[in-house]
Protein backbone atom coordinates (compact mmCIF):
# COMPACT_ATOMS: atom_id res chain seq x y z
CA UNK A 1 0.00 0.00 0.00
CA UNK A 2 1.34 3.43 -1.02
CA UNK A 3 1.61 5.70 2.00
CA UNK A 4 0.49 9.28 1.71
CA UNK A 5 3.55 11.49 1.48
CA UNK A 6 4.88 14.62 -0.13
CA UNK A 7 6.93 12.59 -2.57
CA UNK A 8 6.50 11.42 -6.14
CA UNK A 9 8.08 8.48 -7.92
CA UNK A 10 9.52 8.63 -11.41
CA UNK A 11 10.40 5.63 -13.52
CA UNK A 12 13.09 6.18 -16.11
CA UNK A 13 13.00 4.46 -19.52
CA UNK A 14 15.60 2.05 -18.07
CA UNK A 15 12.97 1.09 -15.46
CA UNK A 16 14.89 2.67 -12.64
CA UNK A 17 12.59 4.30 -10.11
CA UNK A 18 13.57 7.20 -7.98
CA UNK A 19 11.72 9.38 -5.57
CA UNK A 20 11.75 13.11 -5.10
CA UNK A 21 10.17 15.34 -2.51
CA UNK A 22 7.53 17.71 -3.84
CA UNK A 23 7.23 21.33 -2.83
CA UNK A 24 3.71 22.67 -2.43
CA UNK A 25 2.26 26.02 -1.43
CA UNK A 26 3.69 25.82 2.08
CA UNK A 27 7.31 25.79 1.01
CA UNK A 28 6.85 27.77 -2.19
CA UNK A 29 5.02 30.65 -0.51
CA UNK A 30 8.05 31.42 1.65
CA UNK A 31 10.33 31.26 -1.40
CA UNK A 32 7.94 33.60 -3.21
CA UNK A 33 7.98 36.10 -0.32
CA UNK A 34 11.79 36.13 -0.41
CA UNK A 35 11.71 36.63 -4.19
CA UNK A 36 9.16 39.41 -3.81
CA UNK A 37 11.41 41.20 -1.33
CA UNK A 38 14.29 40.78 -3.77
CA UNK A 39 12.22 42.17 -6.65
CA UNK A 40 11.16 45.17 -4.58
CA UNK A 41 14.80 45.77 -3.77
CA UNK A 42 15.79 45.64 -7.44
CA UNK A 43 12.94 47.95 -8.48
CA UNK A 44 13.78 50.41 -5.68
CA UNK A 45 17.39 50.39 -6.80
CA UNK A 46 16.37 51.13 -10.38
CA UNK A 47 14.09 53.96 -9.21
CA UNK A 48 16.85 55.49 -7.11
CA UNK A 49 19.25 55.31 -10.04
CA UNK A 50 16.93 56.45 -12.83
CA UNK A 51 14.99 59.23 -11.11
CA UNK A 52 17.95 61.60 -10.66
CA UNK A 53 19.13 60.70 -14.14
CA UNK A 54 15.84 61.83 -15.67
CA UNK A 55 15.68 64.95 -13.50
CA UNK A 56 19.23 65.92 -14.38
CA UNK A 57 18.49 65.58 -18.06
CA UNK A 58 15.28 67.56 -17.65
CA UNK A 59 13.32 64.55 -18.87
CA UNK A 60 11.10 63.57 -15.94
CA UNK A 61 8.81 61.63 -18.27
CA UNK A 62 11.65 59.52 -19.63
CA UNK A 63 12.82 58.68 -16.09
CA UNK A 64 9.31 57.62 -15.06
CA UNK A 65 8.90 55.63 -18.26
CA UNK A 66 12.14 53.80 -17.65
CA UNK A 67 11.02 53.02 -14.12
CA UNK A 68 7.78 51.47 -15.34
CA UNK A 69 9.73 49.55 -17.94
CA UNK A 70 12.07 48.29 -15.23
CA UNK A 71 9.11 47.24 -13.08
CA UNK A 72 7.58 45.38 -16.00
CA UNK A 73 10.83 43.62 -16.85
CA UNK A 74 11.52 42.63 -13.22
CA UNK A 75 7.99 41.39 -12.58
CA UNK A 76 7.71 39.35 -15.74
CA UNK A 77 11.23 38.10 -16.29
CA UNK A 78 12.71 37.80 -12.81
CA UNK A 79 11.71 34.15 -12.57
CA UNK A 80 12.69 33.29 -16.14
CA UNK A 81 16.15 34.83 -15.87
CA UNK A 82 17.05 33.37 -12.50
CA UNK A 83 15.61 29.94 -13.19
CA UNK A 84 17.56 29.80 -16.46
CA UNK A 85 20.80 31.03 -14.88
CA UNK A 86 20.56 29.02 -11.66
CA UNK A 87 19.26 25.77 -13.20
CA UNK A 88 15.67 26.01 -12.03
CA UNK A 89 16.13 28.16 -8.98
CA UNK A 90 15.41 31.75 -8.00
CA UNK A 91 17.13 33.28 -4.95
CA UNK A 92 14.08 32.37 -2.85
CA UNK A 93 14.09 28.79 -4.09
CA UNK A 94 17.85 28.63 -3.59
CA UNK A 95 17.47 29.58 0.08
CA UNK A 96 14.76 26.96 0.60
CA UNK A 97 16.51 24.25 -1.45
CA UNK A 98 13.75 24.13 -4.06
CA UNK A 99 14.25 23.55 -7.77
CA UNK A 100 12.09 23.50 -10.88
CA UNK A 101 12.50 20.32 -12.91
CA UNK A 102 10.53 18.68 -15.69
CA UNK A 103 7.93 16.11 -14.61
CA UNK A 104 10.20 13.29 -15.77
CA UNK A 105 12.89 14.54 -13.40
CA UNK A 106 15.15 15.94 -16.11
CA UNK A 107 16.45 19.52 -15.82
CA UNK A 108 14.15 22.26 -17.05
CA UNK A 109 14.92 24.29 -20.17
CA UNK A 110 14.42 27.94 -21.11
CA UNK A 111 10.99 27.42 -22.81
CA UNK A 112 9.74 25.59 -19.71
CA UNK A 113 10.82 28.40 -17.40
CA UNK A 114 9.37 31.01 -19.75
CA UNK A 115 6.00 29.28 -19.97
CA UNK A 116 5.58 28.63 -16.26
CA UNK A 117 6.53 32.21 -15.39
CA UNK A 118 4.20 33.74 -17.99
CA UNK A 119 1.37 31.76 -16.42
CA UNK A 120 2.22 33.12 -12.97
CA UNK A 121 -0.20 36.01 -13.46
CA UNK A 122 -3.07 33.62 -14.11
CA UNK A 123 -2.11 31.68 -10.99
CA UNK A 124 -2.07 34.87 -8.95
CA UNK A 125 -5.76 35.61 -9.67
CA UNK A 126 -7.91 36.82 -7.99
CA UNK A 127 -5.30 37.70 -5.40
CA UNK A 128 -2.51 36.03 -3.39
CA UNK A 129 -2.22 33.03 -5.76
CA UNK A 130 -5.84 32.02 -5.16
CA UNK A 131 -6.09 29.97 -8.37
CA UNK A 132 -2.52 28.71 -8.02
CA UNK A 133 -3.06 27.35 -4.51
CA UNK A 134 -6.38 25.75 -5.44
CA UNK A 135 -4.75 24.12 -8.47
CA UNK A 136 -1.88 22.84 -6.32
CA UNK A 137 -4.37 21.44 -3.81
CA UNK A 138 -6.09 19.50 -6.57
CA UNK A 139 -2.96 18.18 -8.26
CA UNK A 140 -1.25 15.08 -6.82
CA UNK A 141 2.13 16.62 -7.69
CA UNK A 142 1.26 19.96 -6.12
CA UNK A 143 1.59 21.87 -9.41
CA UNK A 144 0.13 25.27 -10.16
CA UNK A 145 -1.31 26.19 -13.56
CA UNK A 146 2.08 27.36 -14.85
CA UNK A 147 3.65 24.02 -13.96
CA UNK A 148 0.83 22.09 -15.58
CA UNK A 149 1.20 24.06 -18.81
CA UNK A 150 5.01 23.90 -18.89
CA UNK A 151 5.22 20.26 -17.75
CA UNK A 152 7.34 21.15 -14.75
CA UNK A 153 7.25 20.40 -11.06
CA UNK A 154 8.93 22.08 -8.10
CA UNK A 155 10.91 19.71 -5.93
CA UNK A 156 12.60 20.09 -2.58
CA UNK A 157 16.18 18.94 -2.72
CA UNK A 158 17.23 16.77 0.18
CA UNK A 159 20.55 17.59 1.66
CA UNK A 160 22.90 14.72 0.96
CA UNK A 161 23.06 13.32 4.47
CA UNK A 162 24.83 9.99 4.66
CA UNK A 163 23.54 8.06 7.63
CA UNK A 164 26.37 7.16 9.94
CA UNK A 165 26.79 3.85 11.68
CA UNK A 166 24.37 2.99 14.45
CA UNK A 167 26.11 3.54 17.77
CA UNK A 168 25.28 0.87 20.33
CA UNK A 169 25.41 2.37 23.77
CA UNK A 170 26.82 0.53 25.66
CA UNK A 171 28.49 -1.75 23.10
CA UNK A 172 27.76 -5.46 23.22
CA UNK A 173 29.94 -6.97 25.94
CA UNK A 174 31.75 -10.26 25.68
CA UNK A 175 29.39 -11.87 28.23
CA UNK A 176 26.30 -10.70 26.31
CA UNK A 177 27.78 -11.98 23.06
CA UNK A 178 28.37 -15.42 24.51
CA UNK A 179 24.81 -15.57 25.85
CA UNK A 180 23.27 -14.71 22.49
CA UNK A 181 21.86 -17.45 20.25
CA UNK A 182 24.27 -18.30 17.44
CA UNK A 183 21.91 -17.10 14.73
CA UNK A 184 19.00 -14.67 14.78
CA UNK A 185 16.84 -13.99 11.77
CA UNK A 186 14.87 -10.77 11.63
CA UNK A 187 12.55 -9.66 8.86
CA UNK A 188 13.43 -6.64 6.76
CA UNK A 189 10.68 -4.59 8.47
CA UNK A 190 11.92 -5.60 11.94
CA UNK A 191 15.48 -4.68 11.07
CA UNK A 192 14.38 -1.32 9.73
CA UNK A 193 12.20 -0.37 12.67
CA UNK A 194 14.79 -1.45 15.27
CA UNK A 195 17.51 0.44 13.43
CA UNK A 196 15.29 3.55 13.36
CA UNK A 197 14.69 3.08 17.08
CA UNK A 198 18.43 2.78 17.82
CA UNK A 199 19.23 5.83 15.71
CA UNK A 200 16.63 7.97 17.47
CA UNK A 201 17.37 6.55 20.92
CA UNK A 202 19.53 9.52 22.08
CA UNK A 203 16.59 11.87 21.52
CA UNK A 204 14.16 9.80 23.62
CA UNK A 205 13.90 9.74 27.39
CA UNK A 206 14.84 6.46 29.11
CA UNK A 207 11.24 5.80 30.16
CA UNK A 208 9.87 6.46 26.69
CA UNK A 209 12.54 4.28 25.06
CA UNK A 210 11.67 1.37 27.35
CA UNK A 211 7.96 1.94 26.74
CA UNK A 212 8.55 1.75 22.99
CA UNK A 213 10.86 -1.26 23.23
CA UNK A 214 8.20 -3.12 25.21
CA UNK A 215 5.97 -3.12 22.13
CA UNK A 216 8.28 -5.54 20.31
CA UNK A 217 10.71 -6.77 22.97
CA UNK A 218 8.62 -9.54 24.64
CA UNK A 219 7.57 -11.17 21.35
CA UNK A 220 11.11 -10.93 19.99
CA UNK A 221 12.62 -12.34 23.16
CA UNK A 222 10.19 -15.25 23.10
CA UNK A 223 10.95 -16.12 19.48
CA UNK A 224 14.70 -15.61 19.44
CA UNK A 225 15.57 -16.48 23.02
CA UNK A 226 17.45 -13.23 23.59
CA UNK A 227 17.36 -12.22 27.23
CA UNK A 228 18.47 -8.97 28.78
CA UNK A 229 17.71 -6.79 31.82
CA UNK A 230 15.58 -4.38 29.74
CA UNK A 231 13.43 -4.64 26.61
CA UNK A 232 15.52 -1.95 25.01
CA UNK A 233 18.59 -4.15 25.46
CA UNK A 234 16.71 -7.13 23.99
CA UNK A 235 16.10 -5.12 20.82
CA UNK A 236 19.68 -3.90 20.74
CA UNK A 237 21.19 -7.37 21.18
CA UNK A 238 18.86 -9.06 18.70
CA UNK A 239 19.57 -6.40 16.07
CA UNK A 240 23.31 -6.54 16.76
CA UNK A 241 23.43 -10.32 16.33
CA UNK A 242 21.21 -10.33 13.25
CA UNK A 243 23.36 -7.72 11.51
CA UNK A 244 26.71 -8.97 12.77
CA UNK A 245 27.27 -5.81 14.78
CA UNK A 246 27.86 -7.78 17.98
CA UNK A 247 31.42 -8.54 17.05
CA UNK A 248 34.08 -6.54 18.84
CA UNK A 249 35.15 -3.54 16.88
CA UNK A 250 38.64 -4.10 15.68
CA UNK A 251 41.04 -1.46 16.77
CA UNK A 252 42.45 0.36 13.77
CA UNK A 253 45.79 -1.04 12.77
CA UNK A 254 48.68 1.14 13.86
CA UNK A 255 50.26 3.06 11.02
CA UNK A 256 53.21 1.23 9.58
CA UNK A 257 56.49 2.26 11.09
CA UNK A 258 58.60 4.33 8.74
CA UNK A 259 60.86 2.04 6.86
CA UNK A 260 64.42 2.29 7.93
CA UNK A 261 66.69 3.33 5.16
CA UNK A 262 68.31 0.31 3.66
CA UNK A 263 71.97 0.08 4.43
CA UNK A 264 74.02 1.06 1.49
CA UNK A 265 75.01 -1.90 -0.44
CA UNK A 266 78.62 -2.54 -0.03
CA UNK A 267 80.39 -3.07 -3.14
CA UNK A 268 83.44 -5.03 -3.05
CA UNK B 1 -9.49 0.82 10.99
CA UNK B 2 -6.05 -0.56 11.67
CA UNK B 3 -4.32 1.42 14.44
CA UNK B 4 -1.04 -0.32 13.69
CA UNK B 5 -0.74 0.90 10.12
CA UNK B 6 -0.62 4.63 9.56
CA UNK B 7 -1.68 5.72 6.05
CA UNK B 8 0.66 8.70 6.17
CA UNK B 9 4.43 8.26 5.93
CA UNK B 10 5.60 9.22 9.40
CA UNK B 11 8.86 11.10 9.70
CA UNK B 12 9.90 14.44 11.16
CA UNK B 13 9.07 17.25 8.72
CA UNK B 14 9.23 21.03 8.74
CA UNK B 15 6.01 23.03 9.31
CA UNK B 16 5.94 24.14 5.67
CA UNK B 17 6.16 20.57 4.40
CA UNK B 18 3.45 19.60 6.86
CA UNK B 19 1.15 22.14 5.20
CA UNK B 20 1.83 20.53 1.81
CA UNK B 21 1.09 17.13 3.32
CA UNK B 22 -2.20 18.40 4.71
CA UNK B 23 -3.23 19.38 1.17
CA UNK B 24 -2.31 15.88 -0.01
CA UNK B 25 -4.46 14.35 2.72
CA UNK B 26 -7.42 16.58 1.84
CA UNK B 27 -6.93 15.81 -1.86
CA UNK B 28 -6.82 12.06 -1.19
CA UNK B 29 -10.20 12.24 0.59
CA UNK B 30 -11.65 15.26 -1.20
CA UNK B 31 -15.20 13.88 -1.33
CA UNK B 32 -15.37 13.28 2.41
CA UNK B 33 -13.94 16.66 3.31
CA UNK B 34 -16.33 18.34 0.87
CA UNK B 35 -19.32 16.60 2.46
CA UNK B 36 -18.07 17.55 5.90
CA UNK B 37 -17.66 21.15 4.76
CA UNK B 38 -21.20 21.23 3.34
CA UNK B 39 -22.52 19.85 6.61
CA UNK B 40 -20.60 22.01 9.06
CA UNK B 41 -19.18 25.06 7.28
CA UNK B 42 -21.88 26.01 4.80
CA UNK B 43 -24.69 26.64 7.33
CA UNK B 44 -22.44 28.88 9.43
CA UNK B 45 -21.14 30.66 6.35
CA UNK B 46 -24.68 31.33 5.13
CA UNK B 47 -25.74 32.48 8.57
CA UNK B 48 -22.72 34.73 9.03
CA UNK B 49 -22.99 36.04 5.48
CA UNK B 50 -26.69 36.83 5.90
CA UNK B 51 -26.06 38.56 9.23
CA UNK B 52 -23.44 40.76 7.63
CA UNK B 53 -25.42 41.44 4.46
CA UNK B 54 -28.83 42.09 5.98
CA UNK B 55 -28.01 43.87 9.21
CA UNK B 56 -25.68 46.41 10.70
CA UNK B 57 -24.18 43.77 12.94
CA UNK B 58 -21.07 43.16 10.87
CA UNK B 59 -18.60 44.12 13.59
CA UNK B 60 -20.46 41.96 16.11
CA UNK B 61 -20.37 39.03 13.67
CA UNK B 62 -16.63 39.47 13.24
CA UNK B 63 -16.12 39.53 17.01
CA UNK B 64 -18.28 36.44 17.54
CA UNK B 65 -16.78 34.57 14.58
CA UNK B 66 -13.84 33.05 16.53
CA UNK B 67 -16.34 31.28 18.77
CA UNK B 68 -17.42 29.03 15.92
CA UNK B 69 -13.88 28.26 14.78
CA UNK B 70 -13.62 25.47 17.36
CA UNK B 71 -16.79 23.62 16.27
CA UNK B 72 -15.79 24.07 12.63
CA UNK B 73 -12.33 22.65 13.13
CA UNK B 74 -13.24 19.73 15.40
CA UNK B 75 -15.09 17.57 12.81
CA UNK B 76 -12.20 17.95 10.35
CA UNK B 77 -9.70 17.06 13.09
CA UNK B 78 -11.66 13.95 13.96
CA UNK B 79 -12.13 12.90 10.33
CA UNK B 80 -8.45 13.53 9.57
CA UNK B 81 -7.39 11.64 12.69
CA UNK B 82 -9.47 8.61 11.68
CA UNK B 83 -8.24 8.75 8.09
CA UNK B 84 -4.66 8.41 9.34
CA UNK B 85 -5.48 4.80 10.17
CA UNK B 86 -8.35 3.94 7.85
CA UNK B 87 -9.10 4.12 4.15
CA UNK B 88 -12.78 4.83 4.60
CA UNK B 89 -14.51 6.73 7.36
CA UNK B 90 -18.15 7.69 7.11
CA UNK B 91 -19.26 11.22 7.93
CA UNK B 92 -22.07 9.71 9.98
CA UNK B 93 -19.57 7.95 12.27
CA UNK B 94 -17.61 11.19 12.66
CA UNK B 95 -20.74 13.10 13.66
CA UNK B 96 -21.74 10.32 16.08
CA UNK B 97 -18.30 10.20 17.66
CA UNK B 98 -18.17 13.96 17.93
CA UNK B 99 -21.50 14.20 19.69
CA UNK B 100 -20.46 11.48 22.13
CA UNK B 101 -17.38 13.54 23.07
CA UNK B 102 -19.03 16.92 23.11
CA UNK B 103 -18.92 17.45 26.87
CA UNK B 104 -15.17 16.87 27.47
CA UNK B 105 -14.44 18.75 24.26
CA UNK B 106 -16.51 21.75 25.32
CA UNK B 107 -14.76 21.74 28.68
CA UNK B 108 -11.37 21.68 26.95
CA UNK B 109 -12.36 24.59 24.72
CA UNK B 110 -13.64 26.51 27.75
CA UNK B 111 -10.29 25.87 29.37
CA UNK B 112 -8.53 27.11 26.25
CA UNK B 113 -10.72 30.19 25.91
CA UNK B 114 -10.28 30.93 29.60
CA UNK B 115 -6.50 30.69 29.38
CA UNK B 116 -6.38 32.88 26.29
CA UNK B 117 -8.67 35.49 27.85
CA UNK B 118 -6.91 35.44 31.19
CA UNK B 119 -3.42 35.55 29.73
CA UNK B 120 -4.08 38.26 27.20
CA UNK B 121 -6.90 40.13 28.96
CA UNK B 122 -4.92 40.68 32.12
CA UNK B 123 -1.91 41.63 30.08
CA UNK B 124 0.06 38.91 31.83
CA UNK B 125 1.17 36.89 28.89
CA UNK B 126 1.26 37.97 25.25
CA UNK B 127 -0.91 36.13 22.75
CA UNK B 128 2.14 34.84 20.92
CA UNK B 129 2.96 32.71 24.00
CA UNK B 130 -0.55 31.74 25.14
CA UNK B 131 -1.81 30.72 21.71
CA UNK B 132 0.87 28.07 21.03
CA UNK B 133 0.52 26.58 24.54
CA UNK B 134 -3.11 25.70 23.88
CA UNK B 135 -2.51 24.87 20.21
CA UNK B 136 -3.11 21.11 20.36
CA UNK B 137 -5.98 21.03 22.84
CA UNK B 138 -8.54 19.85 20.26
CA UNK B 139 -6.21 17.05 19.13
CA UNK B 140 -5.40 15.86 22.64
CA UNK B 141 -9.09 15.91 23.61
CA UNK B 142 -10.40 14.18 20.50
CA UNK B 143 -7.63 11.75 19.62
CA UNK B 144 -6.21 10.86 23.03
CA UNK B 145 -9.64 10.96 24.68
CA UNK B 146 -8.47 12.54 27.91
CA UNK B 147 -10.27 14.98 30.17
CA UNK B 148 -10.11 18.75 29.82
CA UNK B 149 -7.40 19.37 32.42
CA UNK B 150 -5.22 16.57 31.14
CA UNK B 151 -5.64 17.56 27.51
CA UNK B 152 -4.57 21.08 28.44
CA UNK B 153 -1.47 19.75 30.20
CA UNK B 154 -0.67 17.47 27.24
CA UNK B 155 -1.05 20.34 24.81
CA UNK B 156 1.19 22.58 26.91
CA UNK B 157 3.78 19.79 27.21
CA UNK B 158 3.84 19.09 23.48
CA UNK B 159 4.03 22.81 22.72
CA UNK B 160 6.79 23.28 25.28
CA UNK B 161 8.83 20.42 23.87
CA UNK B 162 8.90 22.05 20.45
CA UNK B 163 7.83 25.71 20.68
CA UNK B 164 8.78 26.43 17.07
CA UNK B 165 6.20 24.02 15.70
CA UNK B 166 3.52 25.27 18.12
CA UNK B 167 4.26 28.81 17.01
CA UNK B 168 4.01 27.67 13.39
CA UNK B 169 0.57 26.26 14.20
CA UNK B 170 -0.59 29.66 15.44
CA UNK B 171 1.11 31.59 12.64
CA UNK B 172 -0.42 29.17 10.13
CA UNK B 173 -3.88 29.94 11.46
CA UNK B 174 -3.33 33.70 11.09
CA UNK B 175 -1.85 33.36 7.58
CA UNK B 176 -4.47 30.91 6.32
CA UNK B 177 -7.39 32.90 7.73
CA UNK B 178 -6.11 36.12 6.18
CA UNK B 179 -5.49 34.35 2.88
CA UNK B 180 -9.01 32.86 2.91
CA UNK B 181 -10.57 36.26 3.63
CA UNK B 182 -8.58 38.00 0.88
CA UNK B 183 -9.12 35.39 -1.82
CA UNK B 184 -12.84 35.03 -1.09
CA UNK B 185 -13.29 38.79 -1.01
CA UNK B 186 -11.48 39.30 -4.33
CA UNK B 187 -13.15 36.28 -5.92
CA UNK B 188 -16.59 37.33 -4.73
CA UNK B 189 -16.17 40.91 -5.90
CA UNK B 190 -14.86 39.70 -9.27
CA UNK B 191 -17.80 37.34 -9.74
CA UNK B 192 -20.55 39.69 -8.61
CA UNK B 193 -19.06 42.97 -9.77
CA UNK B 194 -17.22 42.11 -12.98
CA UNK B 195 -18.79 38.92 -14.31
CA UNK B 196 -22.42 39.49 -13.29
CA UNK B 197 -22.11 43.29 -13.45
CA UNK B 198 -24.06 43.74 -10.21
CA UNK B 199 -21.68 46.24 -8.65
CA UNK B 200 -21.00 45.95 -4.93
CA UNK B 201 -24.31 45.04 -3.33
CA UNK B 202 -22.61 43.93 -0.08
CA UNK B 203 -20.00 46.66 0.08
CA UNK B 204 -16.28 45.95 -0.17
CA UNK B 205 -13.42 45.25 2.17
CA UNK B 206 -11.43 47.98 0.40
CA UNK B 207 -13.94 50.55 1.71
CA UNK B 208 -13.66 49.21 5.26
CA UNK B 209 -16.79 47.05 5.18
CA UNK B 210 -17.10 43.46 6.27
CA UNK B 211 -18.60 41.42 3.45
CA UNK B 212 -20.26 37.99 3.25
CA UNK B 213 -17.46 36.85 0.89
CA UNK B 214 -14.90 37.56 3.55
CA UNK B 215 -16.93 35.72 6.21
CA UNK B 216 -17.25 32.76 3.85
CA UNK B 217 -13.51 32.76 3.16
CA UNK B 218 -12.60 32.91 6.83
CA UNK B 219 -14.90 30.00 7.69
CA UNK B 220 -14.03 27.90 4.64
CA UNK B 221 -10.32 27.66 5.54
CA UNK B 222 -10.92 26.52 9.13
CA UNK B 223 -11.23 22.78 8.28
CA UNK B 224 -8.05 23.06 6.16
CA UNK B 225 -6.30 24.64 9.11
CA UNK B 226 -7.62 21.87 11.36
CA UNK B 227 -5.94 19.25 9.14
CA UNK B 228 -2.72 21.27 9.11
CA UNK B 229 -2.71 21.50 12.91
CA UNK B 230 -3.54 17.80 13.21
CA UNK B 231 -0.52 16.90 11.10
CA UNK B 232 1.65 19.32 13.10
CA UNK B 233 0.47 17.48 16.20
CA UNK B 234 1.46 14.19 14.57
CA UNK B 235 4.79 15.72 13.61
CA UNK B 236 5.57 16.98 17.09
CA UNK B 237 4.63 13.60 18.58
CA UNK B 238 6.88 11.94 16.02
CA UNK B 239 9.78 14.18 16.96
CA UNK B 240 9.33 14.20 20.71
CA UNK B 241 7.76 10.84 21.50
CA UNK B 242 8.85 8.75 18.53
CA UNK B 243 5.27 8.17 17.45
CA UNK B 244 6.42 6.72 14.14
CA UNK B 245 8.54 4.24 16.10
CA UNK B 246 5.56 3.39 18.29
CA UNK B 247 3.43 2.55 15.26
CA UNK B 248 6.26 0.60 13.61
CA UNK B 249 7.29 -1.33 16.72
CA UNK B 250 3.71 -2.20 17.60
CA UNK B 251 3.10 -3.49 14.08
CA UNK B 252 6.34 -5.51 14.26
CA UNK B 253 5.36 -6.84 17.69
CA UNK B 254 2.02 -8.05 16.39
CA UNK B 255 3.74 -9.63 13.40
CA UNK B 256 6.10 -11.52 15.73
CA UNK B 257 3.16 -12.93 17.69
Amino acid sequence: MELLDTTATIETPERVSFRYRLAGPGQRSVAWIIDLAFQILVIALVVVLLLPLGLAAGLEGVGAGLQYLAMFVVQWFYGVVFETLLAGRTPGKLLLDLRVVRVDGSPGRFPDYLLRNLMRFADFLPVAFGIGVLTMAMDPRLRRLGDLVAGTVVVAEDKANMLGDVVLEPPVSEAERRALPPRIELSHDDLQVIEAFLRRRPKLSDDRAEELARLLGPALSERTGVEAPSWERVLTLAWARATGRDRPVEAPAPPPAPAEPAPPESRS
Amino acid sequence: MNPHLCRVALRPRGPLEVFDLSLRLIHAHAGRFLRLGLLFVLPWALLGGAAVALSELDVLVLVLLPLIFFPLQAPATLLGGRLLFADTVSIRSVVYELTSMLRPLALAWAWQAGTLSLGVGCGLVPLVIVLPVTAYITETSLLERVGAARSFRRSARLAGSNPGIALAASAGWVALTMWGALVAESGGQALIGFVLQLGQPFGALSTGQITPYMIFGILAVQPIYAIYRLLLYVDVRTRVEGWDLQVGLRAAGLEER
